[in-house]
């Protein structure tokens, strides 16, 4: 004979790996997490963090998103990447390093901004059960890895060179220079001709990167011009034929690139134009020989004055562009053909051509090309332009945080952003809506209906006359019978009503304990379930009413509204609902607390207890199913056993519906005076926070982050918050050492208090994994130097 | 200055520079260990030392991150140092896979650190270390989890509380009657089977006797001494009869579940008040019918979560105790080990058989588990969060800013959500009358002279209660020496009373811990348990304390953290949660205070920014 032995060695391992934490969350808590799909944008020390507390316990798996190279700050932060990887991508380092700590854990990267993803996955995020974000700006300029592909058709010969700078393909100078080195790798691969194109779904390209003549490194600026000047001269010099497809706009820059191809391609309904004088810039002299090579010098000089931006069919009429197409895969085809055009040309006779044609205006540029740089950087560097352009820029800085937590919101997936930044820690939830069955609250008082016990327990109750009982009968009753008798006694003295105040639960006590009979020496020996029965006043006979946050979920317009999108937590509520109203109560729980009493006259009452309980689950079951039936739902999304737990903790559901993150940013008026009225509130923090998340947006860097800015960047930091809070209308200033504190920090991340965040956050995914226990709503706030931490509904 | 490097730059220029020569002391390498000593190293501390004691077990893989199932086994600060090690091979780290109560670590031993910072598991060691470092006067940064919720604290000798400055909740213990005689919760069936299993399997400890109890004072008919003299059971111990009878199961059940219950139900002024228990038969049990097939054997979920059916607990019962005989048959005893199979199915099994005789609910292997393991739920998130604290915390000792380090909590639920962290408003006080960290520690013990041996006195009251390790006990004004720390010198005492020492009612004691570097004075008074569920003995350092409160009940929230039938088998960062009546909101400082507030209405008192 042996003791039965689990099937696979490997399940009674990981139960006894998750032993101590199923006691939080029991099986099926641990089921949800190890179905679970969980996405961390940015592998920051906060972000790895987080990971761990989730990775050990089990997730089903994550994938990290995250276009950043690994920095010596890294490494000095963060625990999951080692000493020797600098350089590579933190996606991959940190990815490989989680996966070590839990076999059981799936894991996988995309070294890619979460921004790029957005625009060429548009639905990437969907498929988790939560996204987490770390260090994710409101806005930033892009920055991405491969900014051009290049791929050859072997057949046709022909080269296609896609500009793909999410969002909209700003040259700056990587940009260019990738361009430069895509051209050459064309050149190499001896090519027929050369489309260029745009990933972007609306625009060829939003022309040179402003941010590159915005507030320049006048090194960096000289760099970009010479590399402008350079790709220039290539595209335009370039031996093989060259065809622009414009997909989308193409202003100032984008219109330069296109004008220096041969034949141009454009879709309906864009724009396309010289536009620099509208922007307060004089195009340089080539720029303009470009146009006027193609359109002439009367038309050119109208558009350049003007600085006008020309609609598709404008530009055709003009010449400006030399076809109309629906859409770029039209527009690509409409290209080979006109690269098939040269197919009994020899190409070195039509690259000499071409050379001859384009010569002058090249040679003009090569003249001057010093001069040019000189003229330009003078330009930009002038107070005025610069002006000029921190207008122009905001519109065409790239929103992150916003559109992710927009997306997210409309897929319903709850979105957890966090930030730790010095002593200094916050975390956002962002849940459309979340339901709870188990709440697991800190006491439950025995749901024992003394007061309106159902027929079946009345009778049962009834048939038991405590006072009459024999001497060992008496001390073998449970506790439940002998209150419920007195309780009934206490009621014929008092106008059928139950003692509610103190002193009527003492006048009933007292009834109980008067009730023995006393022995040969007159002493009155009470036995241990009387004890309890006493014990029992004052917990078990509350009357039944339904938790007002339950009746609120009853009431609840997707309770009494469903339709075919409806989850099963609101198809069960209709169901509860129905039972409630039926039966003016909620189901009873079905558990009987342990007492002192015979096997047999407990398990009666036992049994009494977890009958009605399965009764009513099964009521709310059959109704649930038919509910889901007449919506046409599966039939297997309502099951038995979820049905009963659901009934079970009927009194304990909740709800949480959320506010969205780019409503809360988007907004104009917040009353913060009764907080602000308090020194030490909490409230400080969250107008640090969205003061240091639009200094990163509009500066590109943490304030403080440079040694030598500190004082300059208090400054800015201060003037951004109080222009925040006059948007908000608010009077209040911010005290400034919180400034100093914060700039001081230069963004840098504290372990430590990564680590209490991280331990924080992965807390609460794990509620919102399993469902269980109330997740906090809805922004956090942490201040390390008091250790003092709040919770704001945002 | 070439370390200043790792060292992260929003601290201080001050702190940053005492980083990286501060040598600190991690005492613990589990959960709350491996976190603190991560965070450790990424602040840029060079200098660190590590002890513990324990090996790697499977349960810890789920929050233990320094450790990985190729590891199971192996000494948790000797793995825990070489995985920090590999993640900065230029830090100084040094393992010690020991007690850190071992005489080998004295004062000295701590005087050379900085900085302690406790990751412990267990109320003797904290307070052992709590000692030591009041002796050694080095900053002690204590903490615990336990669920969801934990703590930290700074303890510096002259300005603050000490670890022991608060009497804690004692560590809830039954009287040897209601194990052995008169059972009525599950909890009082499984320790009865635990202390069955070390009869037959383990270490002897008279202490442990698993047979009825014919000294129970409610036993006792007015007048007479017992019901009846030992029975007719010969008197030779449980072991030696289950050896002579080569631990036949069918044997043993009929004794353990027939027998000694029939006797039980001789004593009858037991059973005046009570249900009495139904004895059991071997054959009853194994072919008890009616309750049901289990579904699923093969699922371990299953078989864990659900109540095994009498018929199957009488199988296991068998089929265990013929796996421990063979486990047993070389070695001299086996230790009770809550994830250990077998160990773990033979309780299941003899408390649900109990419980069954004696009509008290039956629990599940997992609710067992919980109650023998004496299991504290643990998970990653919430030891992240504690050693974070405890570093912080760090930071601010080295730079001697004792008064901005309060004791900070965790709490469990969000629902008073304004302080899921909160921290007192300032550092708690020492207790002038703490009979560890006054300048003239003092107690008074309640004690039966004509009844405690002196060998108990030691054990049970200086060892166990007062947490001393290696006592010398002089009594006062007579030089008498009653205990010496040297082995075998005073020997002879053991077996007597303390009164045949002439202790008595106003004696007082002279005991001396030189390892902890500890004296303390304690104050004999008579004292004799009257009711049954008296303790045998009571330790009160202020004697106004007397009328206090009693133990608090370890039932609080329906979990019984605190059970604990008298040894110490807790999992890791237990954390003695202590409860009164003070209101959690207030962020002030206080005495003690709940973790988990009272759960009332919902978030409604949450500020709410926005109405929508
Ligand atoms: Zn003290």
């Amino acid at each position: 004979m042996s003791s039965p032995s689990p099937k696979s060695p490997e399940q009674s391992d990981k139960s006894k790996k998750y032993d101590r934490q199923l006691r939080l969350w029991g099986d099926h808590g641990q089921r949800l997490l190890e179905n679970s799909k969980v996405c961390l944008i940015n592998a920051t020390a906060l972000g790895t963090e987080i990971l761990k507390s989730l990775v050990l316990p089990g997730i089903g798996s994550f994938t990290i998103v995250d276009g950043e190279k690994i920095s010596e700050e890294d490494i000095g932060s963060n625990f999951f990447l080692e000493n020797d990887s600098i350089g590579l991508s933190r996606a991959q380092v940190a990815t490989q390093s989680l996966l070590e700590l839990n076999p059981d854990v799936r894991g996988d990267y995309i070294d890619e901004s979460p921004e790029h993803v957005m625009a060429h996955t548009q639905d990437f995020f969907n498929k988790f059960t939560v996204v987490i974000a770390t260090a994710l700006p409101e806005k930033r300029f892009s920055s991405d890895a491969k900014l051009v592909a290049v791929s050859v058709n072997d057949k046709s010969g022909v080269a296609t060179l896609t500009l793909q700078r999410p969002p909209v393909n700003s040259l700056n100078l990587e940009l260019l220079t990738d361009i430069s080195s895509g051209l050459t790798e064309i050149e190499k691969a001896k090519c027929r001709g050369v489309i260029l194109t745009s990933s972007a779904e609306s625009v060829f390209s939003a022309g040179l990167d402003i941010f590159e003549v915005y507030k320049p490194n006048p090194e960096r600026l000289n760099h970009f011009w010479k590399v402008l000047q350079d790709t220039w001269l290539k595209l335009y010099g370039f031996p093989y034929a060259t065809v622009a497809v414009i997909n989308g706009h193409a202003p100032a820059g984008g219109c330069l690139l296109a004008l220096s191809c041969e034949y141009r391609i454009m879709s309906k309904n864009y724009t396309i134009g010289l536009n620099e004088t509208q922007l307060g810039l004089v195009a340089p002299k080539w720029f303009i020989a470009s146009m006027r090579n193609v359109i002439g010098q009367r038309q050119s000089e109208l558009a350049l004055t003007a600085g006008r931006l020309f609609k598709t069919d404008e530009a055709l009429s003009l010449g400006l562009v030399d076809e109309v197409v629906d859409n770029k895969e039209e527009g690509i085809s409409k290209a080979e053909q006109f690269l098939s055009r040269f197919r009994n040309i020899a190409p070195e006779v039509r690259g000499m051509t071409k050379q001859l044609v384009r010569e002058d205006t090249i040679k003009d540029l090569m003249k001057t090309r010093e001069q040019d740089l000189n003229t330009f950087v003078q330009y930009a560097l002038n107070p005025k332009v610069q002006e000029y352009l921190e207008k122009y820029m905001q519109a065409l800085k790239t929103k992150v945080l916003i559109p992710l937590s927009r997306h997210l919101w409309d897929a319903q997936v709850p979105l957890v952003v966090c930030r730790s930044i010095g002593f200094l820690g916050y975390i956002r939830l962002q849940v459309k809506e979340h339901t709870v069955i188990e709440t697991h609250p800190d006491s439950e008082n025995p749901d024992l209906r003394l007061d309106k016990p159902w027929p079946a327990l009345k009778e049962h109750l009834d048939s038991i006359n405590v006072a009459t009982l024999d001497q060992k009968t008496r001390s073998h009753i449970p506790a439940i019978v002998i209150l419920y008798y007195y309780l009934n006694k206490y009621k014929e003295f008092h106008d059928g009503n139950v003692p509610r105040t103190r002193a009527e639960k003492d006048v009933l006590r007292k009834m109980i304990r008067d009730s023995p009979i006393p022995d040969e020496h007159g002493v009155k020996v009470l036995e241990e379930n009387f004890e309890e029965a006493i014990h029992y006043v004052n917990t078990c006979l509350n009357p039944q009413t339904i938790p007002s946050n339950v009746q609120t979920i009853l009431d609840d317009d997707s309770c009494i509204n469903l339709t075919q999108n409806s989850s099963p937590f609101w198809v069960m509520c209709a169901a509860l609902r129905e039972l409630v109203q039926s039966e003016g109560a909620l189901p009873v729980s079905g558990s009987l607390p342990d007492m002192a009493a015979d096997t047999n006259s407990y398990i009666t009452l036992q049994q009494l207890y977890y009958k009605q309980a399965q009764l009513q689950a099964e009521a709310v079951f059959r109704r649930a199913s038919q509910i889901a039936r007449n919506l046409g739902l599966p039939q297997d999304i309502i099951t038995e056993s979820e049905v009963k737990l659901f009934c079970k903790h009927a009194n304990e559901l909740h709800l949480i519906r959320g506010c969205c993150i780019a409503d809360e940013y988007e907004r104009t008026s917040l009353d913060l005076t009764s907080y602000l009225e308090d020194p030490d509130s909490l409230m400080f923090y969250y107008i640090t926070l969205r003061g240091l998340e639009r200094f990163i947006s509009e500066f590109n860097t943490y304030p403080g982050q440079f040694d030598d800015q500190v004082e300059p960047d208090v400054l800015k930091l201060k003037s951004i918050i109080s222009k925040l809070l006059s948007e908000w209308n608010c009077s209040h200033a911010l005290r400034d050492e919180r400034v100093h504190e914060v700039c001081r920090y230069g963004g840098a991340e504290l372990h430590s208090v990564s680590a209490i965040l991280g331990g924080c956050a992965a807390h609460e995914v794990i509620k919102l994994i399993t469902h269980q226990y109330k997740p906090l709503n809805n922004a956090f706030f942490y201040d390390a130097i008091t250790s003092n931490s709040a919770t704001f509904c945002l | 200055m070439a370390d200043l490097l790792s060292v992260p730059h929003s601290l201080s220029q001050k702190i940053r520079e005492l980083i990286p020569k501060s040598k600190v002391l991690v005492v613990g390498a589990g959960g709350i260990g491996c976190e603190v000593l991560k965070n450790l190293a990424l602040s840029g501390f060079q200098e660190i030392e590590i002890i513990d004691l324990d090996t790697i077990d499977v349960s810890n893989l789920n929050r233990q991150f320094l450790f990985r199932k190729e590891h199971v086994g192996k000494s948790k600060a000797v793995v825990a140092r070489e995985s920090i090690l590999s993640y900065n091979p230029d830090i100084n780290i040094k393992a010690y896979h020991d007690s850190v109560m071992s005489q080998d670590y004295g004062v000295n031993f701590f005087k050379r650190f900085r900085l302690v910072l406790n990751a412990l598991d267990n109320r003797a060691a904290r307070n052992h270390v709590n000692r030591m470092c009041l002796a050694a006067d080095v900053p002690l940064i204590e903490s615990g989890t336990s669920g969801y919720s934990g703590q930290v604290e700074l303890i510096k000798k002259g300005v603050t509380q000490c670890y022991e400055c608060q009497p804690k909740p004692p560590q809830r213990s039954f009287p040897g009657c209601t194990i052995r005689n008169t059972p009525s919760e599950p909890v009082h069936c499984i320790v009865w089977a635990k202390h069955l299993f070390n009869q037959l399997f383990g270490e002897e400890d008279p202490d442990q006797d698993v047979s009825p109890d014919t000294e129970d004072p409610e036993a006792k008919v007015d007048g007479e001494h017992s019901v009846t003299d030992t029975g007719n059971i010969k008197r030779t111990s449980t072991r030696q009869w289950a050896q002579e009878i080569n631990y036949d199961p069918q044997k043993l059940f009929d004794k353990f579940f027939k027998a000694d219950i029939e006797y039980l139900l001789s004593m009858e002024n037991l059973w005046k008040t009570r249900k009495p228990p139904v004895p059991l038969s071997w054959q009853q049990a194994a072919s008890h019918s009616g309750d049901g097939e289990m579904e699923d054997e093969s699922d371990i979920r299953t078989t864990d979560m659900k109540v095994w059916p009498l018929s199957k607990c009488a199988k296991v019962f068998a089929s265990t105790i013929s796996q421990l005989k063979t486990d047993l048959a070389d070695r001299n005893f086996l230790v009770w080990d809550k994830d250990d199979k077998p160990a773990m199915d033979f309780v299941t099994a003899c408390a649900n058989i109990r419980a069954q005789i004696f009509s008290i609910q039956q629990k599940s292997r997992f609710e067992i588990k919980s109650i023998a393991g004496n299991i504290i739920p643990a998970i990653a998130t919430a030891n992240a969060m504690i050693a974070g604290l405890v570093v912080l915390h760090a930071f601010r000792v080295l730079n001697e800013e004792y008064e901005k380090c309060p004791a900070v909590y965790l709490r469990k639920k969000s629902v008073h959500s304004k302080f899921i962290l909160a921290a007192d408003k300032q550092v708690s006080i020492a207790n002038p009358s703490c009979y560890v960290c006054s300048p003239k520690p003092f107690v008074n013990v309640f004690v039966n002279v004509e009844a405690m041996t002196v060998k108990e006195f030691e054990n049970e009251l200086l060892k166990k209660h007062l947490n001393m390790v290696a006592p010398d006990v002089v009594l006062d004004g007579k030089g008498v020496v009653v205990i010496s720390s040297e082995e075998g010198e005073m020997q002879a005492n053991d077996d007597k009373q303390l009164i045949e020492l002439g202790i008595v009612d106003g004696s007082i004691l002279k005991c001396d811990d030189f390892l902890q570097n500890y004296e303390l004075t304690v104050a004999v008074n008579q004292y004799e348990a009257k009711e049954k569920d008296d303790p045998l003995y009571k330790v009160v350092a202020n004697k106004d304390e007397l009328k206090a409160k009693e133990p608090a009940n370890g039932k609080e929230n329906g979990v019984d953290n605190n059970q604990n039938d008298g040894n110490d088998e807790s999992d890791d960062d237990l954390m003695l949660i202590e409860y009164d009546e003070e209101d959690p909101q207030e962020g002030s400082s206080s005495k003690k205070r709940r973790i988990n507030p009272p759960q009332d209405n919902d978030e409604d008192d949450d500020l709410c920014v926005i109405e929508d």
